[in-house]
């Protein structure tokens, strides 16, 4: 298996979340993970940019973009605000930090 | 370009607060524009250092995560308050002394990306020229968060066996995350310890950059956070020492 293949294989084997925690993002194979984690700490990227990063063709890219859309990992955002002009770019869904029962009074 | 800097420590009690606050203060005495985020929500404490009292918060980090402010709004510059001609800034995000807000964290959590998208936002509006998070003890989402975004993480351990253990586990979450920079400090070093020894020790032990032994100091336990050691004792050894941990982050 190919290098895109493996990462294809990858997410399309990663369980669905509601939002990544960096857990999850730490569970990654290297590419993927390193990949993750530069959105992270700069922001959304179009696919293109994923390609480059994870080293794999545009068609690839666009298939590991769209799985880890799917499952939650990724959220697409438009640079542009009403959306129509701009190609889409992803970035990571944090998930939120989950609160735990404490007495109301405290 | 800005810099995030990320001290951590994978238990508490090591000195983490401190040298947060003593690297500001250096950083800000170059002349350079320096944010201090208080992500450890769960017992806040950094904002003592700095002379800021829980009254003076009209807004905390904690506000901010809920939607309540934007971040720069819980901004406080304390650099007129320290005791020094410092003359960058220092802007200080505390999180709230409050027990109930303490309590509505723990109950209802908080947005992660809210606090990712405030970082870059802190650095944007108040041109930034360092970002210093002073992180929760241990590995979390919030401190992996910042692990995971920092340019430079400086993990700060006392010579135990304990720290010894706790480290070996963050430096190779760093490694995964493969953080640009990491600087080891130990800290709290006995003085009958040889700190060229230590120095070797915990370097062949993590295969990592010690940036400093910090003796133990009767000075700064005497100062017991009522203000920064670097400006209080401009010329002790120790401040030399914090310097070239300050040069090594950001030269």
């Amino acid at each position: 298996m190919n290098r895109s293949q493996l990462i294809i294989q990858e997410v399309s084997r990663c369980p669905a979340v509601d939002g990544a925690t960096m857990a999850d993002i730490l569970a990654f194979s290297e590419p993927l993970r390193l990949t993750l984690k530069h959105v992270v700490r700069n922001g959304p990227l179009p696919v293109d940019q994923f390609a480059e990063h994870l080293d794999v063709d545009l068609d690839a890219a666009h298939i590991i973009v769209q799985r880890l859309l799917e499952n939650g990992y990724l959220e697409k955002v438009y640079a542009d605000e009403t959306g129509k002009n701009a190609a889409p770019m992803y970035r990571v869904a944090l998930a939120p930090l989950r609160g735990r029962p404490i007495p109301d009074d405290l | 370009m800005s810099k995030i800097v990320s001290v951590h420590s994978f238990r508490g009690g090591t000195g983490k607060s401190n040298t947060t606050a003593n690297l500001a203060a250096l950083l800000a005495a170059r002349g350079l524009r320096v944010g201090v985020v208080d992500t450890d929500i769960m017992s806040p404490g950094i904002h003592v250092l700095f002379g800021v009292d829980e009254s003076e918060m009209v807004h905390s980090l904690n506000d901010y995560l809920w939607g309540e402010c934007n971040v720069e709004d819980a901004a406080i510059d304390v650099t007129a308050r320290l005791n020094g001609s410092i003359p960058g800034k220092i802007f200080l995000i505390p999180s709230s002394m409050k027990t109930g807000d303490i309590a509505r964290v723990l109950r209802e959590g908080y947005d992660v990306g809210l606090l990712n998208d405030g970082y870059q936002r802190l650095i944007q509006k108040l041109s930034l020229d360092a970002l210093l998070i002073d992180t929760h003890p241990g590995l979390n989402e919030e401190t992996l968060l910042s692990i995971a975004i920092s340019d430079v993480l400086a993990i700060v351990m006392r010579p135990d066996s304990q720290d010894y253990q706790g480290t070996a586990v963050t430096v190779e979450v760093a490694r995964k995350l493969d953080v640009p920079l990491l600087l080891l400090i130990v800290n709290k070093t006995p003085q009958v310890f040889d700190s060229q020894m230590v120095k070797q020790r915990v370097e062949k032990t993590f295969g990592c950059e010690v940036a400093a032994v910090l003796p133990h100091s009767d000075e700064m336990m005497t100062l017991a956070s009522e203000g920064i050691f670097v400006l209080r004792y401009p010329d002790h050894p120790m401040t030399g020492m914090l310097k070239q941990v300050a040069t090594r982050a950001l030269p």
